[in-house]
């Protein structure tokens, strides 16, 4: 039969060539021994955090003090669609494709070198997704051939990394009643049953969800177990029912005249929103827990008895068995938080030396509270010991200007030095509102979700911090579902003329400041430091920044056009070293702010990926 | 016109057919293609796998509405029982539709005859392909006037303010003395062509028997309509039932259900 019609040979030999680029590209699949050794490879950003032990952290040089006056857009990516706001993200990079999340629940991959997009995945939402801060994403794990990340909708996707179509889906919460999923999910795998599992929690305490940790199966994406971060409630083991979190009868929590759990108790937040590290010596995993639900502090105490009710396991570190999901140890940042400070925010593990020249296995937290905490992690990880355990502190100090909550943590009990009449108090009688106090630092956190670096060249940690204000006061609250569970009121102020954020270098054995540098807007983007002598980040009005990891020095800046509120990562490729961060404002500031508004209005929303490079010309000038 | 599954099922079999004509593509030389369209050569390359040989065949009845009085649910019927030849798939395809291909249907041990909706963009034909190794394409057609829109407009579900309500809720009657089997989803089939609103559609649905055993399965497309409505032919034996079907969308949602006669 004769062909009559015109023959496009054109066209097919283009199908031909995108299809087998598209073979290469993606050809290789991402093993466990890749993610463990992620903090140390330079061609592959495999994990959030760059590494399980989500230091931040790269050994690369090309880019570097002297050089990074030269560096430049290669190119960019614009995220599209109308859905122009809060880019949270840090991207992943592996075998030559970029995988980026953006708000709304979706991911792209990208060409690395070229910028080019190969497949776009969008979730299909519901309009009554109750995110509290925004419609943020913060990024997709990687493991075998596929690419995972969680949906507003508190469901958690596969998806195969060379087509971007769904694998599996698995929902995991109602949303309706404000269970939703903004982390970044990670993968470990478990020493006893050599099982590799994909590890995430939800977010939703603003709602009175409880607070849970998953573990799934990565090829079907089956639960494996679950863990509530509230004290006597039951998690789930391979299907069934399992063990009662703590201690069955929770005794953190108070009760009614008629000996059953307060109302608080069975809406008691928690929520590990944020991404888990993971310690492969002892095989934990180590993740943040939540605020407690309300923030009503009178709601979880038993009258005006708040310092026997710590509302375990909140605002707080957990340490949990990967083989059972039991939680094996736990630190508490804020006992019995009455202030929203929770506990979420990344716990990097590095191998620390104290004042005395003791060395210790340790993890570092810089908390919404104020306060540096540095933890033993080896001891929070002992098994068959009581899991509450106050004295694994090895250090803590303050990271932000004018603490008002705590005069310090106690190194010997653990536990905050709390200034009296801090606690928003109940109304008086009669009244619908309680008398207003000042507090800092507000809920929005001496620092916030926005993750610091560890440099393992100059032992420093860089805190994207905030120094900020707040008018708090209680407020008559009862549960409803899917309505906001707060029984409290505030305003966020400024606290300085001149400054809200304040990128710090901090040394972790003496607590001391080793610089500062203060910027006009809030800084709500994460952190890198490389080998290079470099600290990147970027800035709620627009600006990619680099500064001299030594002395705080700002080198090198570039408008991305709309705000960072993102994470920026480094990889190589070709002998080349590239920088990449998304930008787009949103996220809590913008929201809940208060007086920020008068900064965060001048923002114009976005969303796209940038990467930098230095042009090979200018390269072999500066060499 | 020979014995076909509609013609025996209506009162005056073939002749009735022939004198509504309603969308049965006109015989015209079996090579050439009876609607004269540009986008043929193009979607035999595309959807159909470049089939060697092909004809225009009157025994491949597409019967539809000559206008798509609703863009976004016009409803088709393809029978293709009248063939002699086998039939492994029978292939939907839409010339002028910014998505052209509707869907893929795989009868199995159902009779290939699939009666379905979609969404129309623009006037032009639908084509339904019968294909199996070793025989020819087998093409029959229909025109269909359209006003459009039916492909770029919001699915009604995007009028209430949760979409999710009743979602995936499924619908079926089996008819034994007949063998008709019909199935409802309800399912937005978001096409991603409506701003704002990403893709968002069934991409199998498959028919299991008593013993789970696979029966027939499809495989559809954004232009599939809204809340589909799938009608299928089953021999006798399966047509007592029960009948377990079972579907999966682009988001990863599973849907299932049972259908007894």
């Amino acid at each position: 039969m004769a062909h009559h019609y015109l023959k496009l040979p054109t066209v097919s030999a283009l199908a031909l060539m995108v299809a087998g680029g598209l073979g290469g590209a993606f050809a290789k699949d991402v093993t466990w021994e890749d993610i463990l050794n992620d903090h140390e490879t330079t061609e592959d950003v495999l994990m959030y955090g760059m590494g399980n032990n989500a230091q931040r952290f790269s050994t690369l040089t090309q880019i570097n003090a002297e050089t990074v006056a030269h560096l430049r857009p290669a190119w960019a990516f614009s995220f599209g669609d109308e859905k122009q706001r809060g880019q949270e993200t840090q991207a992943i990079v592996q075998d030559g494709v970029i995988y980026i999340t953006g708000s709304y629940s979706r991911v792209w991959a990208l060409d690395a070198k070229t910028g080019e997009r190969l497949w776009k995945f969008e979730a299909r939402l519901p309009d009554d997704i109750r995110p509290c801060c925004d419609v943020v994403n913060r990024g997709a794990a990687i493991y075998g051939d596929k690419i995972f990340f969680g949906a507003l909708d508190a469901s958690i996707y596969a998806l195969d990394k060379k087509t971007g179509k769904v694998v599996w889906r698995e929902k995991f919460a109602d949303h309706k009643v404000g269970y939703t999923m903004t982390g970044a999910p990670t993968i470990v795998k478990d020493s006893e049953t050599d099982r590799v599992m994909l590890i995430h929690g939800s977010s939703g305490d603003e709602f009175g969800v409880v607070g849970k940790l998953y573990a799934r199966d990565v090829e079907t994406g089956e639960e494996i177990w679950m863990r509530p971060f509230v004290e006597g409630h039951k998690g789930n083991l391979n299907g069934e029912e399992s063990t009662v979190t703590g201690d069955a009868s929770a005794p953190s929590w108070p009760v009614n005249d008629d000996g059953s759990k307060v109302e608080a108790w069975h809406h008691g937040g928690g929520a590990p929103w944020q991404s888990a590290s993971f310690d492969p010596e002892t095989n934990t995993i180590i993740v943040g827990t939540g605020n407690p639900a309300p923030w009503n502090t009178w709601e979880r105490s038993q009258g005006e008895n708040y310092w026997d009710y710590d509302s375990l396991y909140t605002s707080g570190q957990a340490y949990v068995n990967p083989t059972d999901g039991e939680v094996v140890g736990f630190y508490q940042h804020t006992p019995n938080d009455a202030w929203d400070f929770s506990g979420n925010n990344e716990i990097i593990l590095f191998d620390y030396t104290d004042k005395d020249g003791n060395t210790h296995r340790a993890g570092a937290h810089a908390d919404r509270n104020g306060f540096f905490y540095v933890t033993d992690i080896d001891a929070l990880s002992e098994r068959g010991t009581q899991i509450n355990k106050p004295t694994a502190l090895l250090n803590a100090f303050p990271f932000v200007e004018d603490i008002t909550w705590a005069e310090g943590i106690d190194l010997e009990t653990g536990r905050p030095i709390e200034v009296e009449g801090q606690r928003p108090p109940l109304p008086a009688d009669g009244e619908t509102k309680g008398a207003t106090i000042q507090v800092t630092p507000p809920f929005l956190g001496g620092k916030n979700w926005n993750p610091m670096a560890y440099s393992r060249d100059t032992g420093l940690f860089y805190v994207p911090s905030n120094d900020w204000t707040e008018d708090y006061w209680t407020e008559n609250v009862t549960y409803q579902a899917g309505a906001a569970y707060l029984g409290q009121g505030f305003r966020i102020k400024r606290l300085f003329d001149d400054h809200i954020g304040a990128l710090r270098a901090f040394d972790p054995a003496t607590g001391e400041k080793v610089w500062e540098h203060k910027e006009e807007f809030p800084l709500w983007a994460g952190t890198l430091a490389t080998a290079g002598n470099l600290v990147f980040t970027g800035t709620s009005d627009g600006f990619v920044k680099a500064f001299n990891s030594e002395n705080g020095e700002e080198l090198w800046k570039f408008q991305t056009g709309s705000g960072i509120v993102s994470i920026p990562i480094t990889w190589e490729m070709d002998g080349k070293q590239y920088l990449g961060i998304a930008s787009g404002y949103g996220g809590a500031v913008p929201l809940w702010g208060g007086d920020m508004a008068q900064l965060t209005t001048q923002v114009s929303q976005g969303g796209s990926f940038w990467v930098f490079e230095i042009p090979d010309e200018l390269l072999a000038m500066a060499q | 016109m020979m014995s076909a599954f509609l013609c025996d099922r209506l009162a005056n079999g073939a002749a009735a057919l022939a004198q509504y004509g309603g969308g049965i593509a006109p015989v015209t030389a079996p090579d050439s293609d009876p609607f004269d369209s540009g986008m043929w050569e193009l979607h035999r390359l595309e959807y159909l796998g470049d089939p060697p040989d092909w004809r225009a065949d009157p025994r491949m009845r597409v019967l539809t509405p000559r206008n798509a009085e609703d863009a976004s649910h016009v409803p088709i019927m393809v029978d293709a029982t009248g063939l002699t030849d086998p039939v492994t798939r029978i292939v939907i395809t839409i010339d002028y539709s910014p998505l052209p291909l509707a869907l893929i249907f795989h009868p199995g041990r159902a009779l290939p005859l699939l009666g379905f909706g979609v969404k129309y963009e623009i006037a032009g034909p639908i084509r339904a392909t019968a294909l199996a190794d070793g025989v020819p394409a087998r093409m029959g057609g229909a025109f269909i006037d359209a006003m459009g829109g039916g492909c770029s407009a919001p699915a009604v579900a995007h009028t209430r303010p949760d979409w999710q309500q009743g979602f995936g809720e499924m619908r079926g009657r089996l008819f034994p003395d007949s063998g008709r089997l019909r199935v409802n989803i309800r399912h937005p089939m978001d096409t991603g062509l409506a701003d704002g609103i990403p893709a968002h559609h069934l991409t199998d649905l498959q028919l299991l028997d008593a013993q789970g055993a696979p029966i027939a399965r499809i495989e559809l497309r954004h232009p599939v309509e809204e809340n589909p409505t799938l009608t299928f032919a089953l021999p006798p034996d399966l047509a007592l039932g029960p009948v377990r079907i079972e579907a999966r969308d682009s988001n990863g949602y599973r849907f299932s259900g049972e259908v007894r006669a």
